[in-house]
């Protein structure tokens, strides 16, 4: 039978960061004021991410995280029993949360490094010092780079199950439908809410917001004491 | 005695001398000239990044003008004389992050820093006119002048004082 295993939203959140992900990488290496784009990228990206975790607490059925994360009563029964589970088995609900929280990381690395090609750096450059600027920076393309192994390894088990399991993941990921083999258990107890889905962007857009105009960091910087007044250059 | 003290004088400033006059750079410095060069050129790419790019409306032409002169003086000023042959190690500033490549390749070196200069020159040309589009896009091109050198001459930046 056919069923909606992945919302709307969900597909959506996916696909956005296929995209915004594979745009950050490219402007990054073209640089240049190309890199304008890239922070901005990086700061969607993070607030994709945001929406995807509160989706993960109020979106539909399958998209939240109590209905996949890989405890060992699941792990025992999918493993154990020739049961498939409707949405995410625990090694893909595993892939799931190391993609999301190590490419949420890369992008938040990136608000506080620094591009001395280009004298670019991320909104939170000023928080930290130079020392650890240098830091952050090497942590930045360094877990880039990790990132671009989960991501290989992402495809490979779609590639896997398509061509040796015959199971096409891509497409449901399209069009958010997936044909369940035989009698289906229940049909999902917990459909989207319009309200849910207006919070989470309203919240994703408000911290977009709150990163891009520099407003907190302004604001903390204010309110340390440390802090360099703003003075008007003189003529010299 | 008086002679005496006066002639050893005279030989050792007479023998001295020329050990002053042809020391050459000293790697220390050398290294040291290079970063510091680096980094001045690096405030000024932030002024122009800053005016032309992020708040156009803080652009004060004469000022990103006078950003460009310095740009291209410190360009211009025979930045190569800083990179001898014994400073593919050592410490400025810092450590330096030269490549051993830099030292092994010097007329693709040449050709990358032949062509900063001109787009260093060019950026100064075009912030005169004041077109603050046209300085973008200069930028741009000079900015990608400067990492096409940093690629495969210089180490990535990591910890290392």
């Amino acid at each position: 039978m056919k069923i909606v295993v992945w919302d709307l939203p969900l597909r959506l959140f996916h696909w956005l960061l296929v995209v915004s992900f594979s745009i950050a990488y490219v402007t990054a290496e073209i640089s240049g004021l190309w890199l304008v784009w890239h922070e901005m990228i990086g700061l969607f990206i993070i607030s994709l991410i945001l929406f995807r975790v509160i989706w993960g607490f109020v979106g539909s059925e399958y998209s939240r995280f109590s209905h996949f994360l890989p405890t060992p009563k699941r792990i025992e029964q999918y493993y154990l029993t020739d049961e498939s589970p409707v949405g995410h088995s625990p090694l893909g609900a595993l892939s799931v949360f190391t993609l999301l929280i190590v490419v949420f990381s890369v992008a938040c690395l990136g608000l506080f490094s620094l591009n001395d090609d280009a004298e670019f750096y991320g909104p939170f450059y000023d928080l930290v010092n130079a020392d650890w600027v240098e830091r952050l920076t090497i942590w930045h393309a360094q877990l880039f780079d990790v990132s671009l192994i989960f991501i290989v390894l992402h495809i490979l088990a779609i590639l896997f199950y398509l061509f040796y399991k015959k199971n096409n993941l891509i497409y449901p990921m399209i069009t958010g439908v997936r044909h369940i083999p035989g009698k289906f258990r229940r049909s999902p107890d917990r459909y989207a809410k319009v309200n849910h889905l207006l919070t989470a962007i309203v919240i994703s857009i408000f911290v977009f917001w709150i990163l891009q105009s520099g407003f907190l960091v302004s604001w903390i910087l204010s309110n340390s004491i440390n802090s360099t007044q703003e003075i008007n250059s003189p003529s010299w | 005695m008086k002679n005496k003290i006066l002639l050893s004088l005279c030989f050792i400033i007479g023998t001295s001398f020329p050990i002053i006059s042809v020391a050459d750079l000293k790697a220390e410095d050398a290294i040291k000239f290079r970063q510091s060069a680096m980094m001045f050129m690096r405030w000024n790419m932030g002024k122009i990044k800053k005016q032309v790019v992020k708040d156009p409306e803080t652009y004060n032409k004469q000022q990103v003008i006078d950003a460009a002169n310095v740009i291209s003086a410190i360009a211009n000023s025979g930045l190569g004389a800083l990179f001898p042959a014994n400073t593919e190690k050592g410490k400025g500033w810092k450590k330096t992050r030269v490549k051993p490549e830099f030292f092994e390749q010097p007329e693709e070196v040449k050709k990358r820093a032949t062509k900063f200069n001109k787009e260093a020159n060019k950026l100064v040309a075009i912030a005169s006119s004041g077109n603050i589009d046209h300085i973008a896009k200069q930028f741009d091109v000079t900015l990608k002048a400067c990492k096409a050198c940093h690629k495969n001459f210089r180490k990535k930046n990591k910890k290392n004082n």
